[in-house]
């Protein structure tokens, strides 16, 4: 019995921040972002026993997240807050030099701006460091496919960063 | 691999372990390429690591945490405290039969209250009519003075005797119900009444008189006079 709770705090210690990222990018409101991650760890600790393989946790946490905004979507379509509306971004880059703050809100933006096809295999990357192989079990594509929205969802991000900073330097 | 092939695979993961990849880095203009897109992924990387809010672990622990030894006896306790509180009650509706007959007695009495200070005297044939109802017949002149007799509908519905007569002290009032029995004795009462509520024939019989009354007494002279052996009910 103490050997599932101590099995979960370590699953929780290990992933609950990353679980969070994944979830804020995907919907891109951080309060909604919370309420998914905690639903995706109490249906976790209900079906711990489920989980047989240790190497897999990552991508069996990641999965019932997935299930849980999908879930969402079928109760309610909220209206979501712009991410940059958030104190907490600011508060966040704090450290960070005027140009570099500039940086990150551009790529935040195009991130969100992108198209949830291309968003999720790429915060799977960047966030959770999965490899195509891993993004194409998951999202139960191939890994060619996941190869493909990848390179599309950086050139995307790139380009916005690339034209967003030209004009707000031409602002300047 | 040609150039746009090391480009293409040079974004999607700059860090890519393949042997073609890794030997395409020898070359300086591959390796300033793999730099460039590495660089931007940590940018990316950098700006998608966002905090999470503050004690999120905590309240997902919160959330889901096993029961302590004490918790999960605490809730064996309650289970066990549940079965016993359902018994008590179960115990108590078995039993309450009796109460609720008594109850219902007193709140008759209460409610006819009026008919105890009559000073009508009712006459035998009228009392026989009422009793015979029932099934009996009355040697009212064992009892005393009968100051009112009906056939009333107590609260359960169920038709019964309401009989008023002169006891020793006052008022004496007796309650026959049928087809409704108890299976003792009991005293009732209520301010200034008191009484017996006891099995009698097929049915429960009441005797209610004021403070001072011999119950007893009139329990025994009430007894004699109500003779059961007559015509069969027709309650």
């Amino acid at each position: 019995m103490m050997a599932k709770q101590k099995r979960f705090e370590q699953l929780v210690q290990r992933y609950s921040t990353d679980m969070f990222r994944y979830a804020l990018w995907l919907c891109g409101n951080r309060e909604i972002a919370e309420d998914l991650v905690q639903e995706a760890f109490t249906r976790a600790w209900k079906n711990l026993h489920q989980l047989k393989d240790g190497n897999k946790e990552k991508a069996w946490l990641m999965t019932i997240l997935r299930n849980e905004n999908a879930r969402r979507f079928q109760r309610v379509q909220p209206d979501l807050v712009d991410i940059e509306d958030h104190a907490w971004s600011m508060s966040a880059d704090s450290g960070l030099e005027p140009e570099e703050q500039m940086e990150r809100r551009i790529l935040r933006k195009a991130m969100l701006d992108l198209e949830e096809e291309y968003r999720e295999p790429l915060i799977m990357q960047v966030i959770h460091g999965f490899s195509c192989r891993e993004i194409a079990e998951t999202l139960e594509l191939t890994e060619n496919a996941v190869m493909t929205r990848i390179f599309r969802a950086k050139q995307k991000v790139k380009e916005a960063l690339t034209e967003q900073t030209a004009s707000a330097m031409a602002r300047l | 691999m040609n150039e746009l092939e090391f480009r293409k695979r040079c974004i999607i993961n700059p860090d890519d372990s393949d042997p073609d990849f890794q030997s395409a880095l020898e070359n300086d203009d591959y390796r300033r390429v793999q730099a460039e897109c590495a660089d931007f992924d940590e940018k990316l990387s950098g700006a998608l690591r966002v905090p999470a809010p503050e004690g999120l672990q905590d309240r997902i622990l919160a959330a889901n945490r096993q029961p302590s030894f004490l918790a999960r006896w605490k809730k064996k306790l309650a289970a066990l405290t549940s079965l016993i509180v359902t018994l008590v009650l179960g115990l108590t509706l078995l039993l309450r039969p009796q109460l609720a007959l008594s109850d219902m007695v007193i709140e008759h009495l209460y409610h006819d209250m009026a008919v105890m200070y009559s000073r009508d005297v009712i006459r035998e044939e009228q009392v026989d009519e009422i009793v015979s109802h029932f099934g009996a017949d009355l040697e009212s002149s064992l009892v005393g003075i009968i100051r009112f007799i009906e056939d009333c509908r107590f609260a359960d519905q169920r038709k019964g005797i309401h009989l008023v007569y002169d006891g020793q002290s006052g008022p004496v009032t007796v309650f026959y119900i049928p087809h409704r029995q108890i299976d003792r004795m009991q005293a009732i009462g209520k301010e200034e009444f008191q009484g017996i509520i006891f099995p009698h024939h097929d049915g429960t019989m009441a005797i209610v008189g004021v403070i001072g009354e011999d119950i007893n007494s009139q329990k025994s002279k009430v007894e004699a006079a109500f003779n059961w052996d007559q015509a069969s009910g027709k309650s």
